[in-house]
């Protein structure tokens, strides 16, 4: 049997970590929850793939605060990325993020993540998103839509409340082409804040099937993206296995594994 | 709570997790270190250098299988003194 070792003192810890390297240039709240924050890189926008996320952080009482969020911009915006924070009452770092003004510093970390699209898949690409699950489909999009023949895409995007359907009027624009079908649902049609609604209602599970088959998905020619909470994309594939989807063609990223990473 | 990186990490020198973590929180001295180290005060909890890891070299701290409970304290002084660190990498894993 291995025995442990004697108790060890840690020598001390004297220099700050990482310094702050970006800039809040543009904030906009959707919501009193949700806001869009562009950020400046002192460095520049390094090249990345849609899909991929960056940390944000920063100091709260001398330690440098971290978490992961996905770029709803390219690569191709000139010097700012884009992202959609939720704010998390209790949380560790967004309500410090909520505080902070236009030209606060904060801390940017690399591009990460292996979530993104295929190169030259030409199948039906059919993404499905709640919250701030969004973002990085936005860029997905983007990317997409520079194609030379773009595929077919299908998105869904769901929210509780109209205000946070982020992007709407660019994804409707874009939902002009032929080749692109944008589909908002929201999943409380009674609030009153949502009065005025006439888009799809109800959640994923129902929403889903329903555009399935309306819109005529062939799971043999469809790749399907999800993210989101673990619940939500629990509930997505349930669904796509039932439409016949294989486990190959569903892709998803996870915000939060449940009960693992500390609040955000 | 933060990830720690154990005994099955040393002299292999796969990078899985370093690419994995979002937050920057895994390095290694290159040509002098044998393992690498997670920064316990940086570390987020996300558990994705852990699935990331072809030797399944990573606990979260309260997890560490207890013949490798040391390596917390491994990752968390590499970080403050690496030459502190260094020999009890030596010490929990001798050199072939």
């Amino acid at each position: 049997m291995v025995q442990a070792m004697p108790a060890r003192l840690l020598p001390a810890r004297s220099t700050p970590i990482l310094k702050l390297n970006a800039t809040l240039v543009g904030r906009t709240d959707l919501s009193g929850a949700m806001s869009l924050l562009r950020v400046r890189p002192d460095d520049g926008v390094p090249s990345f793939r849609p899909g991929q996320y960056f940390a944000l952080g920063l100091w709260v009482e001398g330690r440098l605060v971290q978490r992961p969020y996905s770029a709803a911009s390219t690569s191709a915006t000139a010097g700012e990325l884009e992202f959609l924070v939720r704010l998390v009452p209790g949380g560790e770092l967004t309500p410090h993020l909520w505080t902070l003004s236009v030209g606060a510093r904060l801390r940017i970390g690399s591009p990460k993540g292996l979530f993104g699209l295929t190169p030259d898949d030409e199948r039906t690409h059919l993404f499905i998103s709640t919250g701030t699950g969004l973002a990085p489909f936005v860029a997905m999009v983007d990317q997409l839509r520079q194609r030379r023949n773009p595929p077919r895409i299908v998105l869904l995007h769901g929210a509780s409340h109209v205000a946070e359907l982020a992007f709407r009027d660019r994804l409707e624009a874009q939902a002009g082409h032929a080749s692109i079908r944008y589909v908002p649902a929201i999943s409380r049609p009674d609030d009153p804040r949502n009065a005025g609604w006439h888009g799809a209602t109800g959640r994923l599970e129902t929403v889903l099937p329903d555009v399935w088959e309306r819109l005529r998905l062939d799971s043999s020619a469809t790749v399907a993206y999800l993210c989101g909470s673990p619940g939500m994309i629990e509930s997505g594939r349930r669904v796509l296995a039932d439409e016949r989807m294989a486990p190959g063609s569903i892709r998803s990223e996870e915000y939060w594994s449940a009960g693992t990473a500390a609040r955000a | 709570m933060a990830f720690v990186i154990a005994a099955p990490c040393v002299d292999h020198n796969d990078q899985s997790c370093v690419a994995a973590c979002p937050v920057d929180c895994i390095t290694a001295e290159p040509g002098v270190d044998r393992k690498f180290y997670i920064d316990p005060d940086l570390c987020i909890d996300c558990g994705a250098c852990a699935i990331a890891c072809p030797n399944a070299a990573i606990f979260r701290s309260d997890q560490l299988p207890a013949p490798w409970a040391d390596f917390a304290w491994v990752d968390a002084a590499w970080y403050r003194d690496p030459s502190a660190a260094r020999p009890v990498v030596d010490e929990l894993v001798p050199a072939a």
